[in-house]
């Protein structure tokens, strides 16, 4: 597929937050990654507004294995309270994904540059990212290298099929739908041996809710977004 | 999450299940309370009789917002406190507000609705009366003084103090009774089909689950279901015990850190449908009453969807070998265990035998999950551990655990002997050691409750995630420790110790993370292995039975050299062998002139396995590796079972502790 990279991503902690637990503050992780998650690693890799990263496939490659730790997570106004995070230990996957220019901003028309977006995403994934990359929350640090999705044996090769009932998939941000709302997608996981095939925005086993408005941020050439030339430079 | 939807599943599954309506799982809209007191009244609303009820715990249908009151006025719908319930609880020196008016609107309102019920109309009309502390002082339940009072506390001495004194809460040795819980029993006289008690009866319960549904009408998006359900704005708790404050899902931090951001308010962050919600705690109520392991706060679980039983991990195999009431299928309870003979193998055969009947009672796609559930605070509740089988997989894991770690593990056993009564002796099965002794040998004294919970939680794994689970190196490397030294506590807790080191040990190394450095160890004493550690260990256990021995004859008590020397051995075992060998000369006199013929043997076993040493490894005096404590207990062992086969028994650890 055009534009399209795949890479290795493995770290010693992963949180891939359950929203339900969420706002008790006992915070505990899916079992596997959701899209938000891969998404928010390929940000970190290389990310314009012109650009909206599709994610096609993501390979479990090691057996999931939850490990729990008490923390002491801050306090809005100073002080600590008490928790305990169960935690994914010791993950690695395989995603391969690709990205298609942003319709909804036509105003960054002029720096949708055939090429050029894409020998820089390569070159920053062969450095490791542009950004730290984080597998779900911040404190779990992670880390990416280039690689040929497929090769190499995984843990859930031969499990036909592994069912995870109704996952959080992604949000919907006003700026990749087009519509002034936050919106949280939604999606029945199942993963085909090893393999997740997320749905995307506007297939119809994507469920979708409203959560509430929200406008998009308004990016312009030289006030507030380098142009991909003068990036291509800068690297 | 999956979680939720597994416990609302079975649920399902329970509610349909043939039992007695008391051990069901709570229904939706419902909670369980303490009563302390009992109505009867008849259909048309007249008071007929009143009784004190004693630990009666009892289901009574509420709202959510009173599911989770502390204090402020928010009624329950039928059976409440005399505060809510009495309208004449002031005019009997009630001190507090009363909440009459709260209570009997909506209960008016659900007489008044489609869905309303013979019983709750009888009950409306008898509250209305406001008679309920006049009767209950007429008949003798509550007592006032002479100024129309309530009695606070009982000082008479003459008359036999009121069962209303001991079974309410006091303070400062005072009973308030507004705190007294009114159940209601309506009788009417031609049904005989539905139980009285309005607590026992499910025609009841439905007509208020009806009612409720039909009062919510603002739906939303459920994370649990999928679908559009009224969203439940406050979760249960109480899940572990009546008093229990920790919820699984709070979404009450809105000056946190926990949601706010992205989302304003909890239910833009998550909403799960409120039936799904109440159900699935429900089960998850049900199922720790009836099958959890509790570790101080902490409660592991392990069930079946289905509702068939499950052997929860984290208890003692002991325990299931010597459950008289199992719920087992009787065709698995084949073999007994003949107690007089060797115990230690046929305990590993019958608990295989045992799990073998677990797994038959099972369909194939029987689901299974396990969760562990922890609270760090008082009013939150963690999932410290969470994970779905197939039956399979999960008996393959716990055959894994049951093979590789076992060994010889220290236990009494009550025997009836020849007078009939009941002796404890100690006897030595082969089975895996309980995370509880685990975690007792690694730690001992220091053993506080949070250290017993976090063992369990980083054993949990290893037991039902199989052979690829290797166990935390650290926990073994504090057991071995501790059994090295023989002060770690009395002489049952030493024992007891160096059985679950020597398991963990072997156990370890049987799932060793470095495929290369797998070794498998037998529980059965082999006299072919010449490793320099195992072969210190054999020598160590010769050297502990010939004193044990000539100590028993000569009538004193003393812990034996080898015991003693233990810890320096496991350190420098060259040079404490040449102390303990020193050391042994006067014993071995000592036994020349009564058991010449057991210090024989003894002393061909020593030179036996000083032969076997390799050339020059014994006089390296290195530190020695757990695999010493193996050779050390596996020939203890191989004495005892020897000596208790033949009729000259001498040596005294064959006796309880």
């Amino acid at each position: 597929m055009r534009n399209s990279i795949s890479f290795r991503l493995w770290g010693q902690y992963a949180l891939f937050t359950d929203p339900i637990t969420k706002i008790g503050g006992e915070k505990c992780s899916y079992q596997v990654p959701t899209y938000e998650a891969i998404k928010g690693v390929l940000k970190s890799i290389y990310w314009k507004p012109t650009i909206i990263w599709h994610i096609d496939k993501v390979r479990v490659l090691k057996p999931i294995r939850t490990q729990t730790k008490g923390t002491k997570p801050l306090n809005w106004n100073g002080g600590n309270s008490l928790a305990i995070y169960t935690f994914l230990h010791e993950v690695e996957y395989q995603v391969e994904a690709h990205f298609v220019w942003n319709e909804n901003r036509p105003e960054l028309k002029a720096d949708r540059v055939e090429g050029k977006h894409f020998t820089i995403a390569k070159r920053m994934l062969e450095r490791g990212g542009r950004q730290d990359i984080f597998l779900g929350t911040r404190d779990c640090q992670g880390y990416v290298e280039p690689c040929k999705f497929g090769e190499g044996a995984g843990a859930y090769d031969d499990v036909d099929e592994l069912a995870f009932n109704l996952m959080f998939h992604s949000f919907g941000y006003p700026d990749e739908t087009g519509i002034n709302e936050l919106q949280a997608h939604f999606w029945i996981a199942k993963m085909k041996h090893g393999i997740l095939e997320f749905p995307q925005a506007g297939d119809e086993a994507l469920i979708s809710r409203p959560v509430r408005p929200m406008t998009a941020k308004v990016f312009d050439i030289d006030k507030n977004q380098k142009s991909v030339e003068n990036e291509e430079i800068a690297i | 999450m999956s979680w939720m939807q597994r416990l609302y599943k079975t649920y399902q599954q329970a509610s349909a299940m043939d039992l007695p309506d008391a051990e069901k799982p709570v229904p939706a809209e419902h909670t369980i309370q303490n009563a302390h007191i009992n109505i009867v009244i008849d259909k048309d609303g007249k008071f007929r009789r009143a009784s004190v009820l004693e630990k009666t715990q009892i289901i009574l249908p509420a709202t959510e917002t009173s599911q989770n009151r502390t204090g402020n006025d928010t009624p329950h719908a039928l059976a409440d406190t005399i505060q809510y319930v009495a309208k004449d609880y002031n005019d009997f020196g009630g001190e507090k507000k009363s909440f009459f008016k709260t209570y009997s609107n909506q209960l008016k309102k659900w007489c008044d609705s489609e869905f309303t019920h013979p019983k709750v109309r009888a009950i409306l009309t008898y509250i209305t009366k406001g008679r309920v502390v006049a009767d209950l002082v007429e008949h003798g339940v509550l007592f006032i003084d002479s100024n129309k009072q309530f009695i606070r506390s009982w000082n008479n001495k003459d008359i036999e103090t009121p069962k209303i004194y001991s079974v309410l809460p006091k303070t400062k040795g005072a009973i308030d009774p507004r705190t007294a819980l009114i159940c209601w029993t309506v009788e009417i006289d031609n049904d005989i089909l539905t139980s009285a008690d309005t607590w026992k009866d499910p025609t009841l319960f439905q007509s208020w689950i009806d009612y409720m549904g039909s009062t919510q009408v603002e739906k939303g998006f459920c994370f649990v279901s999928g679908d559009q359900q009224t969203i439940a704005r406050l979760h249960p708790a109480k899940l572990r015990h009546s008093g229990d404050k920790a919820k699984l899902i709070s979404s009450n931090d809105t000056d946190g850190l926990t949601f706010n951001g992205r989302f304003l308010d909890a239910v833009q962050a998550a909403s799960v449908g409120s039936e799904i919600s109440q159900n699935a705690h429900g089960a998850l109520r049900w199922l720790i009453s009836r099958q959890g392991y509790k570790n101080e706060d902490q409660i592991t679980v392990a069930w079946a969807v289905s509702g068939k039983p499950v052997p929860n991990p984290a208890k003692d195999s002991w325990d299931y070998l010597n459950d008289e009431n199992d719920d087992l299928p009787s065709a698995a309870i084949q073999s007994t265990v003949d107690l007089s003979t060797d115990i230690g193998q046929r305990a590993a055969l019958k608990l295989k035998i045992l799990l073998k009947g677990y797994r038959q009672n099972l369909d194939n796609t029987d689901q299974l999950s396990i969760i562990c559930l922890d609270s760090a605070t008082p009013g939150r509740m963690a999932i410290v551990y969470y994970r779905e089988f197939m039956p399979d997989e999960y008996y393959e894991a716990l055959n894994s655990w049951h093979e590789s770690f076992a060994w010889f593990q220290r236990h009494l056993k009550e025997i009836p002997n020849e007078k009939g009564k009941e002796k404890k002796i100690t006897v030595w099965p082969q089975i895996a050691p309980s995370p509880f002794s685990i975690a007792q040998a690694a730690y001992g004294k220091t053993l506080s409750p949070e250290l017993k919970k976090q063992v369990l939680a980083r054993i949990l794994p290893c037991i039902v995630e199989g052979e690829n689970r290797s166990f935390p190196f650290d926990i073994v490397q504090s057991c071995m420790n501790r059994a090295c030294n023989r002060n770690s506590g009395d002489k049952w807790e030493w024992e007891r110790n160096v059985g679950v080191a020597c398991a963990l040990y072997k156990g370890f190394f049987a799932r060793h993370p470095q495929k290369e450095k797998r070794r498998f160890f037998t529980m059965a004493l082999d006299e072919k292995n010449s490793s320099r550690d195992y072969l210190y260990g054999r020598l160590l256990a010769v050297a502990e039975n010939l004193e044990s021995l000539a100590l028993y004859v000569a009538g004193e008590n003393r812990a034996t050299t080898a015991e003693r020397y233990m810890q320096r051995f496991a350190e420098r075992p060259f040079s404490a062998w040449r102390n303990i060998e020193l050391a042994l000369i006067p014993y071995k006199d000592r036994l020349r002139k009564n058991r010449a013929g057991f210090l024989n043997l003894r002393n061909k076993e020593i030179s036996t396995i000083m032969d076997s040493f390799k050339r020059d490894e014994f006089v390296i005096d290195d530190k020695l590796s757990g695999e010493f404590l193996l050779g050390y207990h596996c020939q203890k062992m191989a004495y005892q079972n020897r000596e208790s086969n033949t009729s000259e028994s001498d040596n005294a650890e064959n006796e309880g502790v």
